[in-house]
């Protein structure tokens, strides 16, 4: 149905430290997670409520902004993406 | 901030301003150049169900929205909702020039309180509020079009939190809406409505376990295709078995194994598809599925958190003192991984009623773990997504059996060996800032801190307050004597404010001075209390934030707090370094 080594790349990238985690030491990873920065948590989202235009060709979302979120648009065609407001 | 797609070339937004939960909204071309505000409402008391908010998208009309609200025309043209003087109305909004064109106005004769419209901007339903025999009631009427007149459906008493009917969708002929029916199953039923006959059909699907979320309609919204419950986890019921729509979404699941496989949005034509990957470890990943290319790519990350140092959001179950059976999330440290029972924050939702915590990645929830402590999230009574029944046992009990089903939690983390007994802080917002004022005064011997985010200290206050979310008629009083409680003596024995006396650990208390729902009252009353009876506490108030910090710099400000203030009053495991202890000489005897 989609391209398979396309999708096992991505999957590769996203568990790729859940494996490493699994052969450590929980102690190090105790030491890593804590040593994650406050911002990492909550600083704002990278994007949210992407949304596709009717004819599937861009994407809408809201991305942060001088502290607030903003709304942007995504070209799907030429991989670009733009501030609205 | 959020928005949909108008067309191809135009985007609708609505925006909050000023953090008091007041909104505008507007419309603006793809570069941003031409924006047209539409509609704005200052007043957040005004509003109510009925008046100003978005009716429906109209999705088939190029430029037009519908729209509710209290409009005037001003002298720029400019419409807003919050006139003291104007009923308000429904209208189709043009998004381009604010032209406006009303499909339906309210009259001081009637008080309705919800309107259904179908994709043409028809308003075929509405719940017009009556008190029928002194009771609360809301009565379902419907029109075939507006040159009929309403005619009765039903009439129900008024619930507040799940009303017996949840409209849907209409049907592709429009001669069916789909609804969520509480009548039967106390877990709600998905059944059609017909409209021709004006009778209820049969149950199309109704839960074993958990409520339904919402149903899975094709892309034009008119042909059902399944429908979403949630249990500990999200699950999907299809109607048309082994149907496309299924096999897409099974596919993708078998692909992300243990992750959650949400489709967010679809092309017009269904073959371009945007889909959110995320799990109670990973913040969550959007990808693109074009079915013409047959490729799947990320657009982007949510956040970039290793999943490898997250913990899992494992669910629990236990049995309350008075034999009720409750669901919730122990996520748990690293340092959970000795066997030794670690410290534990416990932290009640808000709301409290039908809200509930989901399975999902929760940056509070892995924060705290990532800071060494277990995290109790409790379903607790009052809660939604377990039935009405289980929904109704929380009205009038804030402190008591609410408050109850935290401290039995707690006590069955502590007898399962998770909790260390003397390690157990609360921690909540709203609601759950309640539940922790209440926590550290009613049940002091539980917690070794709290941590207060704009909770509500009096019962006094909130039983006056109006602008609670579903009860904002003047005449109704459902809130205050059906939820809050109307007796005195009631409201006195619950409120944290009038006990501070009993606290006997450290607190941290959060604000906003514009919060519209916990009043900034709340903290007025309260801090003169812990001042005079001594007791050790902190405190943030911010002036330009509401009802939870939504700026950056705020919202990051407080957990910058709150990571000393839970290192000083709770210490985690991990800290605790073999060999850093200094010699201490004692004299002589």
């Amino acid at each position: 149905m989609f391209n398979l080594q396309r999708l096992l790349v991505v999957l590769c990238a996203m568990s790729a430290g859940a494996l490493l985690r699994a052969e450590t030491n929980w102690l190090e990873a105790a030491k890593a997670a804590r040593q994650l920065p406050t911002e990492t948590f909550f600083s704002l989202p990278e994007v949210r409520q992407p949304r596709l235009s009717p004819d599937g060709t861009k994407i809408g979302f809201l991305f942060p902004h001088e502290g607030k979120m903003a709304i942007g648009v995504f070209d799907r065609a030429s991989k670009e993406a733009s501030m609205v407001v | 901030m959020s928005f949909l797609w108008k067309g191809d070339k135009r985007l609708v937004f609505f925006a909050d301003v000023g953090g008091n939960e007041s909104f505008f909204i507007g419309s603006t071309d793809l570069k941003g150049k031409r924006v047209v505000r539409i509609v704005e409402s200052q007043i957040y008391e005004r509003l109510n169900s009925s008046a100003g908010g978005m009716v429906s998208g109209l999705r088939f009309d190029e430029d037009r929205v519908l729209v509710s609200g209290m409009f005037v025309s001003s002298t720029r043209g400019r419409v807003s909702s919050g006139s003291t003087t104007d009923n308000p109305v429904v209208a189709k909004v043009n998004v381009k020039n604010r032209g406006l064109s009303t499909v339906y106005s309210y009259s001081d004769n009637e008080i309705v309180t919800g309107v259904v419209s179908d994709d043409a901007g028809n308003v075929r339903f509405r719940m017009v509020y009556e008190l029928d025999g002194g009771v609360p009631t809301t009565v379902w009427q419907h029109r075939e079009d507006l040159k009929n007149s309403w005619k009765e459906v039903r009439r129900f008493p008024v619930h507040g939190y799940r009303e017996m009917w949840t409209p849907l969708n209409f049907n592709r002929d429009g001669r069916f809406m789909y609804l969520i029916s509480r009548e039967e199953h106390d877990l709600g039923a998905l059944h059609a409505f017909d409209t021709a006959t004006l009778s209820l059909g049969p149950a199309l699907f109704v839960p074993t376990e958990g409520e339904i979320r919402s149903p899975i309609m094709s892309r034009d919204g008119y042909d059902l295709r399944g429908v979403s419950y949630e249990t500990d986890r999200v699950h999907y019921h299809w109607f048309e078995k082994g149907a496309d729509r299924e096999k897409l979404q099974r596919s993708l699941e078998a692909a992300f194994p243990g992750m959650d496989v949400q489709f967010v949005s679809f092309s017009d034509n269904e073959r371009i598809g945007l889909i959110h990957i995320g799990s109670d470890r990973e913040a969550g990943v959007y990808f693109v599925l074009d079915r013409d290319k047959g490729s799947l790519e990320q657009f982007e990350r949510v956040r970039k958190i290793d999943p490898g140092l997250m913990r899992p959001m494992e669910p629990i179950q236990y049995t309350s003192r008075d034999g009720l059976e409750i669901h919730g999330y122990l996520p748990r440290p690293w340092s959970a991984e000795s066997g030794k029972p670690v410290p534990m924050i416990v932290n009640p939702h808000g709301g409290p009623f039908g809200i509930r915590d989901s399975w999902g990645f929760n940056p509070e929830v892995q924060y705290l773990a990532s800071r060494g402590y277990a995290v109790l999230q409790i379903n607790y009574r009052g809660s939604g997504g377990y039935g009405l029944d289980f929904l109704n046992r929380g009205a009038r009990q804030w402190g008591r059996d609410m408050q109850n089903d935290l401290t039995d939690g707690v006590n069955w983390a502590i007898a399962e060996g998770i909790a260390d007994k003397n390690r157990v802080a609360i921690y909540g917002a709203s609601y759950g800032g309640y539940a922790t004022l209440a926590g550290l005064t009613l049940t002091p011997e539980l917690y070794a801190c709290g941590i207060n985010y704009v909770g509500a200290s009096d019962l006094e206050i909130t039983f006056k307050a109006r602008g609670q979310d579903a009860f904002t008629l003047a005449n109704d009083f459902s809130y205050r004597e059906t939820w809050v409680g109307d007796s005195q003596e009631y409201r006195d024995a619950t409120s944290p404010v009038n006990h501070v006396a009993n606290i006997q650990v450290p607190s941290f208390h959060a604000y906003g001075v514009k919060d519209p729902r916990v009043v900034i009252d709340h903290w007025e009353r309260l801090e003169p209390e812990l001042k005079k009876h001594g007791k050790v506490y902190e405190s943030m108030v911010e002036k330009r934030q509401g009802h939870g910090f939504r700026d950056e710099e705020a919202s990051v400000g407080f957990y910058g707090r709150m990571e000393p203030f839970l290192a000083k009053y709770l210490t985690p495991e991990v800290d605790v370094q073999i060999g850093s202890s200094e010699v201490v000489e004692l004299p002589a005897r």
